[in-house]
């Protein structure tokens, strides 16, 4: 009766008390690893761990350390290798990995591509504005070096993720760093080849070359300005891309 | 004021002699024609470290100088909590990021470079310690040497938040609104509400102490001895 009476009052938050999901540290595993590999924290083409040595590591059974790995593999972002027998992974970078990118993007709803942009905007913006107000100038004269990079095509994805996760850990916000991570990790995997998304790859440095000097001259109109025209550069070539996958499908 | 000050400056000489006794230990482990990974035996020491409830660390460790090793390049033997707030799981990590194509690595790094230049131990934030745990920190690093040669820094974080809840009380009972910031003008405790941990002064003079202020200053201000910090409060 009383538990009811608990339950009625929370009412529009019943789902409080739906049975917890049996997956969660599966999930939490995949996500975990798979925030190493986007982010480069495990490189690419290297073997990962025995399930078993990973299962022991993260204090679960083999079967959801499996259960992850098979989540990864559907995402493309480890590989198998070996035989039947002797099964390893392989960790397969998003940037030398781009038909998974596109598989991934096309499985997007639009709506879920427009949330992404919400959500990278409000945490990307507010991040370099107080970026702007919090930076030493030796911290500026880093993010500088950092932005101002002639790169080679296949190191640029690491170079994006790395700038958008530098300006949100100067922010001086821990949360808004972990959150910084966590979007980087969904927009690493979906993003594609430098061909496919046109001229955002040669225009991305000067952009962000535009955010550091907004940020250096503590300009807040200006490093707003300079998150948004950066962001929705980045996410009208995602939409394009998007668009043509749908029309045109996956090609092999 | 003087008080905030000596009691920072005590805290330092705890830590920096925790670090000599590490580094020395590693230095010993690392004393012979090819050091291996496996030679580091560093746990006991780090764990006590983590332990010790008046010089709480979050993360205590070595990172080696690029190439020291036989069996690996890049290396590092970290102790650290889990998670910040974590009080029980603490986990080894040995694995150095390296940086995009192009970027300089970790021996760049402030943390890494000054007190490689300068020999004495070195304080880097407070900042978000992203290669690890997203945790708000102080890095407090020292060289150590194998024989005469520099081979790496031992190094130890602590949690600014920590840090803070001690120096409240102290800020708190100078009669201006005072704070305690680092050598690059960020804040680390403060009883000014106006100013924030994280927060920047912009204006340097702040930060020179006594004579060196402008005639007329409304701050007054006093350095630490044995770290680039400085204690601050505004007169009336």
């Amino acid at each position: 009766m009383c538990t009811v009476a608990y339950a009625a009052s929370f009412r529009p938050h019943a789902s409080v008390f739906d049975p917890l999901p049996m997956e969660g540290k599966a999930n939490v595993i995949a996500q975990r690893l798979g925030d190493a590999i986007v982010l480069g924290q495990i490189d690419n083409a290297s073997r990962l761990p025995a399930a078993a040595v990973l299962a022991e590591q993260f204090g679960v059974s083999v079967d959801t350390v499996q259960e992850a790995l098979t989540t990864l593999a559907g995402d493309g972002l480890i590989v198998r290798r070996g035989t039947r027998v002797d099964t390893t992974w392989e960790a397969h970078a998003p940037s030398d990995n781009w038909s998974a990118a596109d598989a991934r993007l096309q499985r997007m709803g639009t709506h879920e591509l427009r949330d992404l942009v919400d959500a990278t905007l409000a945490i990307d913006t507010h991040a370099a504005m107080l970026c702007a107000s919090r930076c030493s100038a030796d911290e500026v004269q880093a993010l500088r070096r950092l932005a101002d990079v002639s790169i080679p095509y296949t190191s640029s994805l690491d170079n994006e993720i790395e700038f958008h996760l530098r300006v949100a850990i100067l922010s001086q916000s821990p949360r808004l760093a972990v959150m910084e991570a966590d979007l980087q990790r969904t927009v690493g995997t979906i993003v594609g080849t430098p061909e496919a998304n046109g001229p955002w790859e040669r225009i991305s440095t000067a952009q962000h070359l535009d955010i550091v000097e907004a940020i250096a001259a503590a300009d807040i109109d200006r490093v707003r300005h300079a998150v948004e025209v950066h962001i929705h550069t980045v996410f009208d070539q995602l939409f394009e891309r998007h668009r043509r996958l749908r029309i045109e499908g996956v090609t092999p | 004021m003087a008080g905030v000050a000596q009691w920072i400056d005590d805290f330092a000489t705890v830590l920096a002699g925790n670090l000599d006794e590490l580094g020395e230990r590693v230095g010993q482990q690392l004393g012979h024609p090819s050091p291996r990974t496996t030679d580091i035996d560093i746990e006991d020491r780090c764990r006590a470290m983590l332990a010790d409830a008046d010089t709480p660390v979050i993360g205590a460790g070595v990172v080696l100088l690029p190439h020291v090793l036989v069996d690996r390049d890049y290396w590092m033997d970290w102790w650290a909590y889990a998670r910040p707030g974590a009080s029980s799981t603490i986990t080894q990590r040995t694995y150095i990021r390296e940086p995009p194509l192009g970027q300089p690595d970790f021996t760049q790094s402030s943390w890494f470079r000054i007190p490689r230049e300068s020999g004495t131990m070195h304080v880097t934030g407070p900042m978000v310690d992203y290669e690890q745990t997203f945790a708000y920190v102080l890095t407090a690093t020292q060289a150590f040497h194998v024989g005469s040669r520099f081979a790496g820094v031992v190094g130890a974080d602590v949690h600014v938040s920590w840090l803070e809840n001690v120096l409240q009380p102290m800020l708190a009972a100078v009669p201006d609104p005072c704070l305690v910031v680092a050598a690059n003008g960020r804040v680390i405790a403060s009883a000014d509400p106006a100013l924030m941990p994280g927060d920047v002064l912009r204006d340097p003079s702040l930060l020179l102490t006594g004579a060196r202020q402008p005639a007329g200053s409304r701050w007054l201000s006093r350095s630490c001895e044995n770290v680039p910090f400085t204690v601050v409060a505004h007169r009336g």
